[in-house]
C-alpha cells in the first residue's frame, strides 16, 4: 500500500527499501503484519454479525455478506449502510462498500476506483443497472484476468462488456475456466455458493491498545470496539449476555501483573450496545489503574436465550420494568450499590433501628404491613445532636417551646443497645418544629432527633 | 363604528366575553396552558399556581430558608397519589427519609428510592439519568450550589419526560436567574408552612401564601381545647392566618 503522499514523492508499488528511500528519504516503511490483519478482519466479521448471519471472508480483504434478508428490518439499503459503515468506523477501520444483487458484482463495485468522466456508483439493485454498471468496469479488477491482462489488452477487450462479448468457447480455450466462471457469478448467470463462517460457541475477543494507557477512561475506545464485536456475535447466536468480564492485561517484564479483571453482572440479559457501553463507560470511570494498559480482553462468562420484549398494546407511564432495571443498573455503576436504598420493613420502636434503609440490589423480604405511628417528623438525623440548654429550656438556634409529649419509647432491652427516651415536640421562635428527646436518666442532655418537613 | 356597540345586548356581550376568554389572555390572569398540571391538594396554592397545580414535566424549584419547615408535607398530596402507581426517587436529602412517616403519610414505599451520591455532579448526573429513562413519577433533588448550566439542563431534561421534578435549594439562590418555570420560596409559619411564588407565568405574586399543613405539630395541638396553653396557641395560629404578609 502506498499513501497519497507517497505517491507525489514518486514512490511506486514494487520498489526496493533502498530505492524507495532514495526517492523519499522520509517515508516511513512498515512491515506487514498478516496475523493482526486477519484479526482484524475476524472482529469486523464477528461485529458486521449483528447485521446478518450470512457472512464469509473473500481474497483481497473483503467480507460479503448476504443481506437480502435483513433489509426490512433495518429500513432499507442506505440505512443499512450507513449502519455498516458506522460499526466498522467505531472499531477504528475504513472500508468501501458495494451493494448488487449479486455477491461477485458487489465485490467488483467495491473495487472499483473513481473514473473521470463516469458515473461513480457502487451501490446498484436491480440486475440491470448491475450489468450496465459493470460493462463499463476494466478486467484487470478480476484476480482471474490478471494473468492475461496485456492480451486482453492488445485484443480491445479492456472493459468486461467487450471481454463479454467474446466467443464464449475461445474465451475458455485461451484463458481460464476460472475467468469465464467468475464473469458469469458476476452478471448472475450462475448461483453463487458461499461456506457461511460459524460463529464460535464462547466468546473471547482481544485488543491491543495504541499506546500504553494510564488512564482507565482511556480504554473506553477498546472497550467500545470489543462490546461491538460481543453484540454482532450475540446477535448471530440469538443470545444475550447476563455477566462479561473485561481484563486489563499490563505490561509483561520484570514487573509483570496478573491482568485486572473488571467483572460486570447485569440485572436484565442484554445485547444492546449502547447500554453495554454506558455501564461500562461508568465502571471504567471509577476504576484506577496501578500499571498502564497495553491490551484488553472480553470473555462473556455467562449467556442466555434472547428473549423477545413483551410489548404491551399501550405503553405504561412508569416506563417497562426493564428500563427500570437498566436505570438502576447504570446509576449503581456510577455512585456504588450502597448509595441506592429501598426501604426495608423492621419491626422497632427505636427510630433508628426501624428507620432502616437496604441497598436496591438486595431485595428485602416483604412482611405484613407494620403499624403506623402519626406524629412523626418527615427527616430524622442520623446522628442526633446533643442540644444546649439555656434558662432550662432545650436551645437549637432560638430557645425551644415544647408543644407536645412526652411520648415514651423504651425498647431494646434485649440486646446492649437499650433505648429509654421521651420524646417531645418543640416549636423554635421562627415556627420550625423539631422532634427532640431526653433520655430517662436524671440529669440527661436533651438530643435533636428529627425535623417535621 | 363605536356607535354600533351600544346595540350589542347584553347576554351577546356574554357570550361574546365566553367566547373571548379562552383565546385572549389577559396580564392579570394566570397563564393557561397546555401543560399538564396535578391539584397540589391545597386550595389556596393551587389558586395562584397557573393551571391550577404542579406542573409535570418541568423544573419546578423549591427555595426553603431551612430543611424540615414543612415542604415534604406540601408535596405530601402528590407524593401519596403518585406513589401509589410510579415510583418515587430522593436523590441527595440533606437527612434520613423517616420510614415511618412514609407510611403514616400513606406513601407505596415500596415505589421510593433513596439515592445518596457522594458528589453534587453525580446527583445531578443521576437525576438527569432518572429524567431521561422516564420510569420515575416523582424526582426531587436537593441541592445547595447549583450552576445556572446545570438548572438548563435538568429544565431541558425535565422537559423531555413525564415527570414530577422538584429542586429544593437555599432561600440565598433566590436573588440567581434561574430558567425554571416556577420558583417558590418557603418560609416557616406557624401550624403550616408560608410559600411566596417568586416566580411563575402570570402576574407577579404579591404576598406570600400562608398554607395550613395538617400534619405539623401546632395544629394538632389546636383541635384539642381542654387545656388552656393549648388554647392560646390555636388562637396564634387563627391570627396567622388572616395576616400571611407578617410571616
Amino acid at each position: 500500500m502506498v499513501s497519497q503522499e507517497a505517491a507525489c514523492a514518486g514512490v511506486r508499488l514494487g520498489m526496493r527499501n533502498g530505492g524507495v528511500l532514495a526517492v523519499a528519504p522520509d517515508t516511513g516503511i512498515l512491515e506487514r503484519e498478516v496475523p493482526k490483519e486477519e484479526m482484524a478482519l475476524d472482529a469486523i466479521a464477528t461485529a458486521l454479525m449483528q447485521y446478518t448471519p450470512e457472512i464469509t471472508l473473500q481474497a483481497d480483504h473483503s467480507l460479503l455478506m448476504d443481506v437480502s434478508a435483513s433489509l426490512t428490518l433495518f429500513r432499507g439499503v442506505r440505512a443499512l449502510c450507513a449502519h455498516v459503515v458506522r460499526s466498522i468506523e467505531s472499531l477504528g477501520f475504513t472500508a468501501h462498500l458495494g451493494v448488487a444483487p449479486t455477491a461477485e458484482g458487489a465485490w467488483l463495485l467495491a473495487r472499483s476506483l473513481r473514473v473521470k468522466g463516469q458515473p461513480y456508483r457502487r451501490r446498484v439493485l436491480s440486475t440491470n443497472s448491475l450489468h450496465g454498471r459493470l460493462n463499463l468496469l476494466p478486467c484487470h479488477l478480476m484476480p482471474a484476468a490478471i494473468p492475461y491482462r496485456d492480451w486482453l489488452i492488445d485484443i480491445g477487450a479492456r472493459r468486461l462488456e467487450a471481454l463479454r462479448k467474446l466467443p464464449r468457447a475461445g474465451l475458455l480455450r485461451r484463458t481460464s475456466k476460472d475467468l469465464v466462471a467468475a464473469l458469469d457469478r458476476a452478471y448472475g448467470e450462475s448461483p453463487e455458493i458461499f461456506e457461511w463462517i460459524n460463529p464460535p460457541l464462547h466468546f473471547s475477543a482481544r485488543v491491543e491498545t495504541f499506546d500504553r494507557v494510564e488512564h482507565a477512561e482511556a480504554l473506553l475506545h477498546g472497550a467500545t470496539r470489543l462490546i461491538l464485536q460481543l453484540v454482532g456475535w450475540l446477535a448471530a447466536l440469538r443470545q444475550s449476555v447476563r455477566v462479561f468480564t473485561l481484563y486489563l492485561e499490563h505490561e509483561r517484564g520484570r514487573a509483570a501483573m496478573p491482568p485486572m479483571e473488571l467483572e460486570v453482572a447485569l440485572a436484565e440479559p442484554v445485547w444492546h450496545e449502547e447500554h453495554l457501553i454506558r455501564l461500562l463507560k461508568e465502571r471504567l470511570g471509577k476504576i484506577e489503574l496501578q500499571r498502564p494498559v497495553i491490551a484488553l480482553r472480553l470473555d462473556a462468562v455467562k449467556i442466555e436465550a434472547m428473549l423477545p420484549p413483551n410489548e404491551s398494546l399501550f405503553p405504561e407511564p412508569g416506563g417497562s420494568p426493564a428500563d427500570y432495571a437498566r436505570a438502576i443498573e447504570l446509576v449503581t455503576a456510577r455512585i456504588g450499590p450502597e448509595n441506592i436504598l429501598t426501604p426495608a420493613q423492621l419491626d422497632d420502636y427505636r427510630p433508628e433501628v426501624c428507620n432502616a434503609w437496604v441497598p436496591v440490589a438486595f431485595k428485602p423480604a416483604r412482611t405484613l404491613q407494620i403499624e403506623a405511628l402519626e406524629g412523626r417528623p418527615f427527616w430524622l438525623l442520623a446522628k442526633p445532636i446533643k442540644l444546649l440548654l439555656r434558662d432550662e429550656r432545650p436551645f437549637y438556634v432560638s430557645s425551644l417551646k415544647i408543644l407536645e409529649g412526652p411520648e415514651r419509647l423504651e425498647a431494646g432491652w434485649w440486646s446492649d443497645d437499650t433505648v429509654a427516651r421521651d420524646y417531645y415536640v418543640a416549636q423554635a421562635a421562627d415556627n420550625t418544629c423539631y422532634w427532640i428527646y431526653r433520655e430517662r436518666v436524671p440529669d440527661a442532655p436533651w438530643y435533636l432527633h428529627g425535623m417535621y418537613a | 363604528m363605536l356607535a354600533t356597540l351600544p346595540t350589542v345586548s347584553a347576554s351577546e356581550k356574554a357570550s361574546l366575553e365566553q367566547a373571548l376568554r379562552s383565546s385572549v389572555w389577559r396580564a392579570s390572569d394566570l397563564a393557561v396552558s397546555r401543560a399538564t398540571t396535578m391539584q397540589s391538594g391545597y386550595c389556596d396554592l393551587d389558586k395562584e399556581l397557573p393551571n391550577g397545580g404542579w406542573p409535570r414535566s418541568a423544573l419546578v424549584e423549591l427555595l426553603v430558608q431551612q430543611h424540615g419547615i414543612g415542604e415534604m408535607q406540601l408535596l405530601k398530596p402528590m407524593l401519596a397519589a403518585l406513589s401509589q402507581q410510579q415510583r418515587v426517587a430522593l436523590i441527595q436529602p440533606p437527612y434520613l427519609p423517616h420510614l415511618m412517616t412514609c407510611r403514616a403519610w400513606q406513601l407505596n414505599e415500596r415505589n421510593i428510592l433513596w439515592l445518596k451520591p457522594q458528589s453534587s455532579s453525580d446527583a445531578l448526573w443521576c437525576t438527569e439519568q432518572f429524567l431521561k429513562n422516564a420510569c420515575f413519577g416523582i424526582v426531587i433533588l436537593w441541592q445547595s450550589n447549583t450552576r445556572p448550566e446545570a438548572l438548563r439542563r435538568l429544565n431541558l431534561a425535565a422537559q423531555s419526560t413525564d415527570t414530577w421534578l422538584w429542586l429544593v435549594r437555599p432561600l440565598a439562590a433566590a436573588a440567581d436567574a434561574s430558567p425554571s418555570p416556577l420558583r417558590i420560596a418557603l418560609r416557616p409559619a406557624l401550624g403550616g408552612i408560608s410559600a411566596d411564588i417568586i416566580k411563575r407565568r402570570g402576574p407577579h405574586s404579591e404576598s406570600p401564601i400562608y398554607i395550613p399543613l395538617a400534619d405539623m405539630p401546632v395544629h394538632q395541638l389546636g383541635v384539642d381545647q381542654n387545656e388552656a396553653p393549648i388554647h392560646r396557641v390555636h388562637t396564634a395560629s387563627i391570627a396567622r392566618v388572616s395576616t400571611p404578609a407578617l410571616v
